[in-house]
């Protein structure tokens, strides 16, 4: 059953980590969490201060040892999914748009890593044999006491 | 140690108040909605399971109470259509709904409150009642850690009962005067009426280890045993009785362990597909009354059961303790092992690289599923070696089965990640 739902399992997503956190521009603040998984690698951003729901958001992202391929995003609400293909070191630009003019108000790089999605099945049972040893050894000291007692 | 882990945890709770109160209103950036509802239940649930109950010896809201009581002593008796564990049943649902409706995660300031609120009514019962009322009584929190403890590693009981059968004075419950003599305030016996002869298991047993200062042959101790070995015997136990003729300890049980897949459920998007079907067919504006048909829908049918099956049908409940022990501690520790050091850059703004801060995906989540088959085949196999009817064997091996599917399914599912990040909605 656990093998059926795998595929599914996939879907429970780690949590976004906080990757940039109160960069100052003008008067506002921006903070950005990410769940830079490949295929799907998620961000998402919290602007503090007045008008802040009238910018648009930019993502640029090349992997550090190639910076020639390049994949990039846009967004006018405040979740972005990048196709992260690779994963690498990448290059992540931020960049922060007024929504209307498309005036850029800011622009901050960061290197982020790009982690795999989930475990896949090899590595799933791997893991899974430790609970199954120590599930068979519980039992026979349950079912031993047991019977010693009764 | 136990005072200075006391006096630590009581300082931090002060301080995660103070935070609550006055810290920054931005969950992920506030260490009270941070520590509270990710690390601390984390960290609760990994102690019951490879520890034993230490959370309930270091309690901060007892540690208060025990101060005042150096200058109040209470003289009532708790009153007697009270002493089971129907009123904590109720508050452990009240808090489980008040955590979703008022979605305590994201609200440092009324973290902060409920806090102050527990030590308050804490305080207020145990300075007018005797022994330790609020904790075998009201304690939601305790109940919790009760019927986790079933599956720890530790409990308290006696050394050898040879000596305790020798023994006339029974300083375990009674407590202890003449060993105290430098001091008036004689040593405690066992606050939750537990004779540590007939003491079976850690039911009602809050660690806070009163009967090993009291006993003068220093015959009790903190003593490794099998984890759930207590619920695989039908046993007498001291201060509860046989735990398959309580219906309200019986009923705990069902809240637990439901309760822990609706805490589960709740978080996960499928809750608000539900949520948005319901308010279109029924047309239910109120998120009050959202919450609540949730809660009346998993946790009302078990409590039924609980109520009206004869009681022959109601003594394989106990096996559900795995089970639901298994859904809390993958669903919190998922949590906490993922966004253990999350908090650094939010709070001290030094960013550390994303495979810092917390455990990866690929080994949590197979650790998550690993407790739950854990769970299911310890609550199965329990349920086999019982000596109950084949038809009740039956069938709670069928409901076994519904509850491990339900929560693989739930923890297969986009969660929120409630305490680390809130979702973005300014």
């Amino acid at each position: 059953m656990i093998l059926l739902f795998l595929a599914t399992a996939y879907a429970h997503e780690g949590p976004p980590y906080p990757i940039l956190v109160d960069h100052q521009f003008n008067d506002h603040k921006l903070s950005v969490w990410a769940d830079p998984d490949t295929g799907s690698g998620s961000f998402y951003f919290y602007p503090e201060g007045v008008n802040k729901k009238e910018f648009s958001y930019e993502i640029i992202a090349s992997p550090q040892t190639n910076p020639l391929h390049i994949i990039k995003g846009e967004t006018d609400s405040l979740k972005l999914i990048i196709p992260f293909d690779q994963n690498l070191m990448w290059n992540v630009t931020i960049r922060v748009k007024e929504k209307v003019s498309q005036f850029t108000l800011t622009t901050k790089t960061l290197a982020l890593e790009v982690t795999p999605p989930g475990p896949n099945k090899l590595e799933f049972a791997i893991y899974l044999v430790p609970f199954i040893i120590l599930a068979f050894f519980w039992a026979k000291i349950i079912l031993v006491k047991q019977k010693k007692k009764s | 140690m136990k005072k200075i882990g006391q006096y630590s945890l009581f300082f931090a709770t002060i301080f995660l108040i103070a935070e609550g109160l006055w810290g920054s209103q931005f969950a992920p950036k506030n260490l009270t909605g941070q520590f509270i509802w990710v690390h601390y239940r984390g960290i609760l649930v990994l102690t019951l399971l490879f520890a034993g109950n230490y959370f309930c010896t270091l309690c901060p809201f007892v540690f208060l109470r025990n101060g005042f009581r150096l200058f109040i002593t209470p003289k009532k008796i708790y009153p007697k259509i009270l002493t089971n564990k129907w009123t904590a049943l109720l508050l452990f649902s009240c808090m489980l709904f008040s955590y979703e409706y008022f979605s305590l995660w994201g609200k440092p300031r009324l973290t902060a409150l409920v806090i102050m609120a527990y030590f308050l009514v804490a305080l207020v019962v145990d300075i007018v009642f005797k022994n330790a009322s609020f904790c075998k009584y009201l304690c939601p929190i305790g109940q919790f850690n009760f019927l986790s403890s079933t599956l720890s590693p530790r409990e308290v009981k006696a050394i050898d009962l040879k000596v305790c059968n020798t023994c006339t004075t029974f300083e375990c419950l009674k407590g202890n005067k003449s060993r105290n003599k430098n001091s008036s305030i004689p040593l405690r016996g066992c606050e939750t009426q537990l004779f540590i002869p007939k003491k079976v298991g850690n039911l009602d047993c809050t660690f806070c280890m009163d009967c090993i200062s009291a006993c003068p042959y220093q015959n009790v101790a903190v003593l490794k045993v099998v984890p759930g070995m207590e619920l695989a015997l039908e046993e007498h136990r001291s201060g509860i009785g046989l735990l398959t003729d309580k219906r309200d300890w019986l009923a705990l049980i069902c809240v637990f362990t439901f309760g822990g897949l609706l805490n589960a459920f709740m978080m996960v998007d499928k809750r608000y597909e539900l949520a948005r079907f319901l308010s279109s067919a029924v047309s239910i504006q109120s998120e009050f009354v959202m919450t609540l048909i949730f809660f009346i829908a998993v946790l009302s049918p078990p409590l039924l059961l609980c109520l009206w099956l004869p009681k022959k049908f109601l003594r394989l409940i106990p096996t559900l303790i795995p089970l639901g022990f298994s859904i809390w501690l993958s669903h919190y520790s998922f949590h906490f092992l993922t966004g253990v050091f999350s908090f650094i850059p939010l709070l001290f703004h030094y960013q550390i690289p994303i495979s810092l801060m917390g455990v990866p995906l690929s080994i949590v989540v197979p650790i998550q599923m690993g407790i739950l088959c854990f769970g299911f085949f310890a609550s199965i196999v329990l349920t086999i070696k019982n000596q109950a009817s084949k038809d009740s064997k039956i069938f709670y091996s069928f409901i076994h089965g519904l509850v491990f599917f339900l929560a693989i399914w739930i923890m297969s599912q986009s969660m929120e990640m409630r305490g680390t990040f809130i979702g973005v909605n300014p």
